[in-house]
């Protein structure tokens, strides 16, 4: 190895060291959009521990859909069971119960893995567009996580899973031994926040015990190797695979991650990202929590 | 009649003397290999352990410390090391049937191999089965299922969401469930603004949503379809990798057993559970990744995982250790060590078990061999009895809890399967229990054909006293203990005929002789001797004597105090000592008794007052009414016996039992009728029959002790003695100290064989016999009785004629 070589080695390295130093002074305070999960939701836990460790606060957040609430006054509006597909009526002030009674849930467990974890929470409801609602909190905070976990009705995989887990119980269908958990995926590009967002993989790959999966976002071969060798300089020892992306397409990222059935997806929050098609993209389509950092 | 003679010291004792045993000690003889003196029994054993027939197993009786438990064990474990191996026996899931575990019978060492082995194979299945399906080969053809599914699916779904889309509809996800609805910009069309459409266009927007709607439910409602085919796709993915991964591990082990049937049929079951259930394999360690199939037990031991617990051998009977045929001696012998058992854990307040919890009973582990129990154990636990019968009759070991054996519940358990049953059964116990079976328990006589009923005694003749010498020496050097010298053993052999109350033979319960020679080498030890002595055994003797004396001393004080009243001087009418023999635990004393006889007009019954007050036992009750004919038939054939007597045993407050006392009784009854004193000086022991005949009794030797005791401390006179039976001259083995007041002439023992012998020798009057006309002698007892009954008869004969008015003027 050359001087120059070594020379950038060591700055490489303490790029890497400024990353995860920044991760810990400007993280103070995480939002988790919830859906209702349960305190034993292994990604809330996982977002409560990453939040003791940064010394950051959590805020939940749960979004009351006003297209919901429209949908309920429309006088043929039908709901089907995703279960059964049988359909009925929505009876007026449905939604709105059935919603109230979800973000109760929801900030009954944001509680219980705050306090199980010692990190300060607080949990507000927002009425509106979600999409909105979501791009609003993402401007306004250090780290958001999108941690839902059933997403649309329409979303393939996740009506794969579910039917498949109501046959088990039934004992109609029996359980294959499932592959392991894939790795939490990490986008890794020319912005300042690269280290920032590949340090939070890194502490929450840790907390889940899972590998790392860094996307190297660059344009041409030489960007990319520089990319990749600030990459690995910030892991140090720990052991990553590298994936390349031409440019930060949603579409090809979503469907990368899909495809290695990542246990969470950590994303620089830049312009691309921080719009509402974009967000709503991530919210809805993943099929694991999104990590927006800024 | 010739009188009655008293007899020489010598009669008294029968010496063993130690220069007819050809030794200098103990160690110089070689081992008593053979049971001592029980030739009838050890045939019977022999004969019954060998005997391959139904049934033919062994009752082992007789008293205890005779030696029989352990000529059994070592017998019969000479015997069963040369004979074949036990079979191993093992449990298996019985994966068809879960509470109906299969036994499996293998070669002895076989049955721990095969645990062995099937361990190790599931060991290596849970790093191969995981492995495969790590494999980038599975995980890729399992993703390309899963990816067409996705596309089958997906691909009806976006198509609806699609069409949905450029019809101003969009599908939305409500909190339980999806629903259509019109939207414009993004955001769905609130109710008024619907209603501002024009109705035209609100129709046609229900009509599609409704279209939407039915294409929406039929997708979602060919879902599970769809999904259970890839299912079944996946498992069939899952089935070629498990096979694939465990295949070649069964293999050798299947190669390995193929002589035994049971054990194929059983690996091939076994790998086909584990291709269709390849979870157990998988997250091992982790107790929730490992529920298993239905039947699994939810408890496991440290390091043992869900695929060990269902596919794991319980190897029940492991004879890998033992050389030979097994023998088993069950000590403990209830329902559940007989027969075995199925144990539980608790878990969640319920109690669980399987296959693996079975454990086996003494039965199991004999099959095969020999179980030797105690009777009188397996009688007192409950079911136990009946359980080992139950086995025997059937021939099979059924392990069932006693609930289920008695339909006491009627809770779903296991059954495991019977296993065949060959063993030999040797019951060992007293004689009242093999004679109370015998007929009270009518399959007794069916299971237990022979019987081996060990003696108390033998016969003490040069030969037998060579071989309790061998006996004597072998225990010593087992037992470490100081060889005896030849007076140690002569004393010994004599101690063993006093203990058998018979001089001309030895006592079989060896066991006590043992303890005597174990005591005698503690005093030897303390005397610094390098062979234990005669004096040794003495001392032993008497410190055995001495810590048992308490009542014997203290019984003796008071006679010494007068507070109980025994003369042994003078001369008393109607007046005798009687003998009795006490037992107090294993010892054994005499003491005398005063019986009294009065007597009356009557109407010619004796009064047996011990009976009357039921303190007398049958048997002594039985002696009175044998004395009462005697008199009448002797004395008054041809006229009413009309007397009355009583007879007492004085200051007896327990029970009177036997008829050793009934000549005593006797001679009482005619010396009130003679009116002929009887001296004081003599005790008495002795039945008698209907013809005056004296017969023998049993505890002489404590008898005549326990009378010269008193004698002694009162000081002998020379006058004094004991008349006893002449049949019991044989049994004498006297306490040294009588032996030498006999040999000083200070004290007597004088066997009688008549009734009229006794007499002559109390009263020193002649008894007399009848002439010719039937008289007897003037101023003979027999005379003097006879007249005194004619009185008697001729008093109630005027009596009576008063009564009826004969004589009145």
């Amino acid at each position: 190895m050359s001087a120059a070589d070594e020379d950038e080695r060591r700055k490489l390295a303490a790029a890497g060291e400024e990353g995860r130093a920044d991760v810990e002074g400007a993280i103070r305070r995480i939002v988790i959009v919830l859906e209702g999960e349960g305190a034993e939701d292994p990604t809330l836990r996982a977002l409560a521990e990453l939040a003791a460790s940064l010394q950051s606060e959590l805020a939940g957040l749960f979004v009351e859909d006003v297209n919901l609430l429209r949908l309920a006054d429309l006088p043929f509006a039908r709901q089907f069971s995703r279960l059964t597909s049988g359909g009925r009526r929505l009876a007026p002030g449905e939604v709105q119960r059935e919603m109230k009674v979800k973000a109760m849930a929801a900030q009954r467990a944001l509680a219980q893995v705050a306090e199980r974890a010692g990190v300060s929470w607080s949990f507000r409801v927002a009425r509106g567009l979600v999409a909105a609602e979501l791009l609003a909190a993402a401007m306004e905070a250090d780290l958001m996580a999108l941690c839902a976990r059933e997403r649309a009705g329409t979303h393939r995989h996740e009506i794969f899973e579910f039917v498949a887990r109501v046959g088990e119980r039934r004992g109609a269908v029996r359980r294959a031994p499932a592959p392991p958990g894939g790795p939490v995926a990490v986008t890794f590009g020319a912005g300042a926040g690269a280290e920032r967002a590949l340090a939070l993989a890194i502490r929450l790959g840790e907390s889940l015990g899972r590998g790392l999966a860094v996307y190297v976002v660059a344009v041409g071969d030489e960007a990319a190797a520089k990319l990749q060798a600030r990459a690995a300089a910030a892991l140090g020892e720990r052991p990553a695979e590298f994936r390349r992306l031409k440019r930060l397409d949603l579409d090809q990222l979503l469907k990368a991650v899909r495809a290695e059935r990542a246990s969470a997806l950590v994303l620089e929050a830049g312009e691309r990202v921080l719009e509402a098609q974009a967000i709503e993209a991530l919210h809805e389509r993943p099929g694991c929590p999104v990590l927006l950092v800024r | 009649m010739e009188p009655a003679k008293p007899l020489a010291a010598d009669a008294l004792y029968r010496r063993c003397d130690p220069d007819e045993l050809s030794f200098e000690t103990t160690a110089e003889l070689e081992d008593l290999t053979e049971m001592l003196g029980q030739d009838r029994a050890v045939e019977a054993i022999r004969f019954g352990a060998s005997a391959d027939l139904d049934g033919f197993n062994l009752f082992v009786l007789g008293p205890s410390g005779t030696g029989k438990h352990s000529f059994i064990r070592q017998y019969l474990t000479t015997k069963a090391a040369a004979e074949p191996q036990g079979s191993d026996w093992c449990y298996v899931n019985n994966l068809d049937q879960p509470n109906a575990p299969k036994a499996i019978r293998l070669p002895a060492g076989k049955g721990c191999e095969l645990r062995d082995d099937l361990a190790r194979v599931l060991a290596e299945a849970h790093a191969a089965v995981p492995a495969s399906f790590e494999s980038e080969d599975y995980r890729t053809r399992r993703q390309a299922i899963e990816e067409e599914f996705r596309e089958e699916q997906g691909g009806v779904l976006e198509r609806i969401q699609g069409e949905a889309r450029a019809r101003g509809i969009a599908l939305i996800r409500t909190p339980a469930g999806v629903a259509f609805a019109p939207v414009r910009d993004g955001e769905v069309l609130g109710a008024d603004e619907f209603q501002k459409l024009p109705e035209e266009e609100r129709k046609r927007i229900q009509g599609e949503i409704e279209e939407l709607e039915r294409r929406l439910q039929k997708a979602m409602r060919a879902m599970p379809r769809r999904v259970r085919r890839a299912r079944e796709r996946i498992q069939e993915l899952d089935r070629e990798f498990v096979m694939f991964a465990v295949g070649s591990l069964f293999d050798d082990v299947l190669r390995k057993y193929q002589e035994f049937s049971e054990v194929v049929e059983h690996l091939k079951r076994v790998q086909g559970d584990i291709i269709v259930n390849p979870e157990l394999f998988v997250g091992a360690g982790e107790p929730q990744a490992q529920a298993g199939p239905e039947a699994q037990l939810p408890v496991r031991l440290p390091g043992e995982t869900a695929a060990h617990r269902r596919y794991g051998v319980n190897v029940i009977v492991d004879n890998c250790q033992r050389d030979g045929a097994p023998v088993i001696f069950e000590d403990h012998p209830t329902y559940q060590n007989l027969v075995g058992q199925v144990e539980h854990v608790a878990h969640m307040g319920a109690l669980l078990t399987d296959f693996s919890l079975i454990k086996a009973g003494a039965l199991h582990r004999a099959n095969d061999g020999y179980l030797v129990l105690d009777a009188r154990k397996v009688l007192l636990n409950p079911f136990a009895w009946e359980g080992l019968k139950q086995a025997l009759k059937s021939r099979r070991i059924r392990i069932e809890s006693l609930g289920q054996a008695f339909s006491l519940v009627s809770t779903v358990s296991l059954e495991p399967e019977p296993i065949p049953l060959k063993v030999k059964v040797v019951l060992l116990g007293d004689r009242m229990l093999y004679y109370l079976l015998q007929a009270y328990d009518p399959e007794f006589a069916e299971l237990f054909k022979v019987a081996a009923d060990f003696d108390d005694q033998m016969a003490r003749n040069a030969e037998n006293q060579m071989r309790f010498a061998k006996l004597l020496g072998t225990l010593a050097r087992r037992e470490s203990l100081k060889p005896l010298d030849r007076a140690a053993v002569a004393r010994v052999i004599e101690h063993s005929a006093r203990l058998a109350g018979d001089s001309e033979r030895l006592s079989a319960r060896v066991r006590a002789s043992v303890d005597l020679v174990r005591e005698a080498h503690f005093w030897a030890r303390n005397g610094g001797k390098e062979a234990i002595g005669a004096a040794d055994i003495e001392c032993a003797i008497e410190a055995q004597i001495r810590r048992a004396s308490r009542v014997r001393e203290r019984l003796r004080e008071e006679v010494l105090r007068e507070t109980l009243l025994i003369d042994t001087d003078g001369a008393k009418v109607g007046q005798i000592n009687g003998l009795a023999v006490y037992q107090v635990g294993d010892y054994a004393f005499g003491r005398p008794s005063r019986i009294t006889a009065r007597l009356r007009l009557g109407t010619g019954r004796v009064l047996d007052i011990e009976r009357e007050v039921e303190l007398g036992g049958p048997i002594h009750s039985k002696g009175v009414m044998i004395l009462s004919s005697f008199l009448a038939s002797r004395y008054a054939a041809d006229k009413p016996l009309s007397l009355s007597a009583s007879l007492v045993f004085e200051q007896s407050y327990s029970g009177v039992e036997g008829d050793s006392a009934s000549s005593a009784e006797l001679y009482a009854l005619i010396s009130a009728l003679a009116e002929a004193p009887i001296d004081q000086s003599f005790a008495v022991t002795g039945s008698v029959n209907q013809f005056g005949e004296v017969q023998a009794i049993g505890g002489v030797n404590e008898k005549i002790e326990g009378f010269f005791e008193i004698c002694e401390a009162r000081g002998l006179t020379g006058r004094q003695g004991a008349l006893i039976p002449f049949a019991n001259a044989k049994h004498l083995m006297l306490e040294r100290k009588v032996v030498d007041a006999v040999k000083a002439g200070r004290f007597r023992v004088i066997p009688v064989k008549t009734i009229d012998q006794g007499i002559e020798v109390l009263t020193g009057i002649p008894a007399g016999e009848r002439d010719a006309n039937g008289a007897f002698p003037p101023g003979s007892l027999n005379q003097r009785v006879e007249a005194r009954l004619v009185e008697f008869a001729e008093k109630r004969r005027a009596f009576g004629a008063a009564g009826r008015g004969e004589n009145r003027p």
